[in-house]
């Protein structure tokens, strides 16, 4: 390596061919990072210009005391709205397709490892973000903040499907978001340049893992709460009802165990983006790389102890607060070692008088702002006064404009030319710069004032005997200053964005992957890095690349290639064939969105046919999903090196995506047993005071036996599956399908067994979560039921053998799952109550 | 292989974060049943259980950090699977042993106000 030989004829015309994305209306079947990239990015960011819409309308309803513009009403669903969708939809979405259309890049992967995957994500969004955004045209927005606190947005007192619109759509598009996750770090940790080992593994690589792994700790806990609430008001099951044994604060505790993550989930990818930017705006690496990386990991693990900072004035034990207070202070070092670093790498460069530039400087100006009001607003006696005031609308406008929208416009600017044949303008751009900076700052520094002064959030108008008169209307000027500057922006995109292919070449004299030349294939050979910055350190890289002298420079499989890399050292494991466009996704997405809002808006009978519909498409899809081993075997990718073209075990990709999945549902399993621990520490008069009133023991042993036999099935299916196709598929088969009873019958004892008791799950908070319990294990158990069947289709069609086993192998690993979590649930409910009684 | 190697070497390269965590939702956790179920009262050995129960644990943490530092450092335990002199090698090396210097700040500073803070409020004990 590189490869000195000249390249046959026809290979890069023959790469071309198979990575060229379907013409006319099927281009929007391609399912390729560079496409479903830019598609998302765009999706993100017209949302992120409709939720500025409405704060525009809020803020000129607030521009003087008592404007009657609008009502009460519509103001409700307005700043409801502004906010969910702007965190929602507008927020992480953004990030995540920066990261789909950035990451295979910046690794050198031809795409990332389920490509299918993440274009359902993205279509999912878009249907649901979308039908979601419309409730408003038909005054169905929710309208109870974004947090959406019961008892407000319980039955009682929000009877409308409102809340109902947001539970069920943010549920589903937070779904969106976890499939997100698996790809991410999959990607980063499998699908690297060939030699970019962990400690030279960009920033932005580093950042987005993070990002990944809190994403799948955090966002269950807001499925779990979203399907307590969900059932509370469609069900009446009590979990948030003090008088029948729930309690309020069980939905702050699960919501900001996701919000306070969340935000940094946000801050992090755009930290990570920074990163990238600053070595090459200034022209020289990074200052400090193994600490921003510790800040980096630090950050995603401290910010788990955060939320309760947002709860501080709910009567919560003054130690308990004190904790929080102090994680809350604790985690201002880590962003703390970046800002310095950012710094220090500009001090010991030549910066470039470009328009990232100016939005990274303003970034860092803003968002350090930011981070020092929030180190006051961490002291919990400040926090008392200042809490549900404008003083935290500021505050947390400073951190997430400073901290993610700069560094997007940065890395809009920055980025393009390789998303773009023009890159965008200089003039326009430094232009939106000072229009959105100036604005920002007299929008919310304004805000301080407001907030100290004592105006309280979520208000639509005011009297002008409070004095807020003229701070409100100087913040309203402010915020159509940003309009303006979004405007020039828009401007720019206009006149100047022409995706999809650039062609610029590496317009910043960067120094990281992503600056190689491609085409519709990304790279024409994947490198061997040796250096963080190798388009800075290995002379000649982009012409070896652009040759065909490195890995790959052709597609012998006749598909879609990309290497599979070991996670520390990145050395090439096996050749990922990877899957090309498809229509199955887009309508698995659009009936998925169609079920989640069919049953918001109450067509049972439509949403359940969407349901079935969804379902049927996503067996589709995945069918081509385990190929087995290519026709060629194992094929030789360059400088001597052979590789296998499919593999099983715990080097096989989708075995980490099931890994993965398996941490998703223990945790939203997690966040349902810390309900009940929660609800028995304050309401025990609901609990059962002794056996008597539990089921008797012979139900859970029962069911717990079930689950057992049907897991010893799985494990001997899998034993007999090592014999095909030397021996029969009938063993495997047949111990597949009497697994599937079993497992169901195994629930069908514990729900009976409770039934029998007479408890049911309207009459107290403990009912609520015991069913709530069994109804998740019965989730699992239909999802394991599909799967179970599923594979045993695959092996009656001949697509399953010893070698070709991915499919039985995720199932195994899920079904094992699934008895694991019924066994601990059985525990849990008929145990506890038990050892206490 | 490398993939399953991989679990331990990271996991033990963040350790000096998961024994944080531990020690944040213990300390937590105890103090929120303190308060729930009326026994921050209780002392021993002219301690409150509270600040005496968080005092212990966070000792138990800042040594627990302090062994995943020193394991680091020398190259021992976990860390013998780093003794190969590879710029990877050096690099979680050096991550497990920053990121176990952070955690002894944020243990502590998570600790501290237990010896100052009342567990529950004015009112209650």
């Amino acid at each position: 390596m590189p490869n000195p030989a000249p390249r046959p004829e026809g290979e890069l015309e023959e790469l071309k061919r198979i990575w060229e994305p379907p013409k006319g209306i099927h281009f929007l079947s391609a399912v390729n990072n560079n496409y479903v990239g830019v598609w998302y990015v765009g999706t993100a960011f017209l949302f992120f210009v409709l939720a500025g819409a409405l704060a525009l309308i809020m803020r000129t309803q607030l521009a003087q005391p008592e404007l009657r513009l609008i009502g009460h009403e519509l103001y409700n669903q307005l700043f409801t709205m502004h906010g969910t969708i702007m965190m929602f939809l507008f927020a992480v979405p953004v990030v995540e397709a920066l990261s789909v259309f950035l990451l295979p890049n910046m690794q050198a992967a031809r795409d990332l490892p389920f490509p299918r995957l993440s274009a359902y994500a993205f279509w999912a969004y878009f249907f649901g973000g979308l039908a979601f955004f419309c409730s408003l045209f038909f005054g169905l927005a929710p309208n109870g903040g974004w947090f959406m606190y019961p008892p407000l947005t319980s039955y009682i007192y929000s009877p409308g499907i409102n809340a109902d619109f947001w539970l069920l759509g943010i549920g589903f598009i937070e779904i969106s978001a976890i499939a997100g996750a698996i790809e991410i770090i999959v990607g980063v940790l499998k699908t690297r340049a060939p030699g970019q080992s962990l400690d030279k593994l960009p920033v932005y690589s580093w950042a987005m893992l993070v990002f990944a792994l809190m994403v799948i700790v955090a966002f269950p806990a807001i499925i779990a709460a979203t399907l307590l609430l969900e059932l509370e008001r469609a069900f009446h099951w009590p979990f948030f009802i003090a008088e029948k044994g729930g309690d309020p604060l069980l939905w702050q505790h699960l919501f900001w165990f996701f919000g306070h993550p969340e935000v940094y989930v946000i801050f992090l990818p755009a930290a990570g983006m920074v990163s990238m930017i600053v070595p090459a705006m200034a022209q020289t690496p990074l200052v400090g790389y193994r600490l921003v990386v510790l800040a980096v990991i630090g950050t995603g693990f401290l910010s788990f102890g955060l939320w309760v900072h947002h709860m501080f004035t709910t009567g919560l034990p003054q130690l308990s607060l004190s904790f929080f207070s102090a994680a809350s202070m604790a985690v201002s070092i880590p962003s703390g070692i970046q800002v310095f670093a950012w710094i220090a790498t500009i001090a010991s460069g030549k910066v470039q008088n470009k328009t990232p530039t100016y939005f990274i400087l303003g970034f860092l100006f803003i968002f350090v702002i930011g981070g020092l009001t929030g180190v006051m607003v961490a002291m919990v006696p400040f926090d008392w006064q200042a809490h549900d005031t404008y003083f935290i609308v500021a505050h947390f406008h400073y951190v997430l404009i400073g901290g993610m929208v700069f560094p997007m416009f940065a890395a809009f600017y920055y980025w393009a030319p390789t998303a773009s044949q023009r890159p965008l303008s200089e003039t326009l751009g430094k232009w939106a710069f000072w229009l959105i900076f100036i604005g920002v700052n007299v929008t919310f520094f304004t805000m301080h004032i407001t907030g100290l002064m004592g105006m309280p959030r979520r208000t639509y108008t005011y009297i002008a005997e409070m004095g807020w008169g003229p701070f409100n209307l100087i913040s309203t000027f402010g915020a159509y200053t940003i309009g303006a500057g979004v405007l020039v922006f828009l401007i720019d995109l206009a006149k100047n964005f022409r995706p999809y292919q650039g062609d610029l070449g590496n317009l910043w004299n960067a120094g990281t992957l992503e600056w190689l030349p491609s085409g519709n294939y990304q790279t024409r050979s994947i490198p061997v890095i040796t250096s963080r910055e190798p388009l800075w350190d290995q002379p000649n890289l982009s012409d070896d690349v652009e040759a065909g002298r490195y890995y790959l420079p052709g597609a012998q499989t006749g598909g879609r290639e990309t290497i599979v890399t070991s996670p520390i050292d990145a050395r090439p494991q096996y050749v990922l064939q990877i899957p090309g466009p498809s229509w199955r996704t887009v309508f698995a997405a659009f009936f998925t969105a169609a079920f989640f809002i069919g049953l918001t808006i109450k067509l049972y009978t439509p949403a359940f046919v969407c349901g079935v519909l969804a379902v049927v498409f996503v067996i589709w899809w995945l069918w081509d999903s385990d190929p087995g081993p290519a026709e060629v075997g194992e094929i030789e990718i360059g400088g001597g090196l052979k590789l296998p073209t499919y593999t099983t075990g715990p080097m096989n990709h989708s075995w980490w995506a099931m890994i993965i999945l398996m941490i998703v549902a223990g945790m939203v399993f997690g966040c349902i047993v810390f309900s009940y621990f929660f609800l028995w520490t304050i309401s025990p008069r609901t609990w059962p005071l002794s056996a008597a009133a539990l089921p008797a023991i012979w139900w859970p042993i029962g069911a717990a036996a079930l689950f057992v036999a049907s897991s010893l099935l799985v494990w001997l299916a899998g034993r007999k599956l090592s014999l095909v196709p030397e021996r029969s598929a009938w063993p495997t088969r047949i111990a597949l399908v009497l697994a599937v009873p079993l497992f169901i019958g195994g629930i069908a004892l514990e729900v009976l067994g409770q039934l029998e008791t007479g408890l049911r799950p309207s009459e107290s908070g403990y009912g609520a979560v015991v069913y709530t319990l069994a109804s998740y294990q019965g989730f699992l158990v239909a999802v394991l039921a599909i799967m179970g069947l599923y594979t045993v289709v695959r092996s009656l069609a001949g697509c399953l053998n010893r070698v070709r086993r991915s499919t039985f192998d995720n199932t195994q690993l899920f079904w094992h799952y699934g008895v694991a979590q019924g066994l601990v649930a059985l525990l849990i409910i008929h145990a506890f109550p038990r050892l206490l009684g | 292989m490398g993939d399953t190697d991989f679990i331990r070497k990271s996991l033990f390269m963040v350790g000096g974060l998961l024994i944080w965590g531990a020690h944040f939702g213990l300390v937590y956790i105890f103090n929120a049943m303190a308060c729930a179920r009326h026994f921050a009262g209780l002392r021993y050995l002219g301690f409150g259980v509270v600040p005496l129960t968080v005092s212990v644990l966070t000792l138990v943490a800042l040594a627990a950090t302090i062994v995943v530092l020193l394991l680091a450092f020398w190259r021992r335990g976990p860390a013998r699977a780093l003794r190969d002199q590879k710029p990877v090698n050096d690099f979680m090396r050096y991550t497990t042993i920053t990121v176990a210097a952070l955690s002894l700040i944020a243990v502590a500073w998570n600790g501290i106000p237990a010896l100052v803070v009342p567990p529950c409020g004015y009112a209650l004990p």
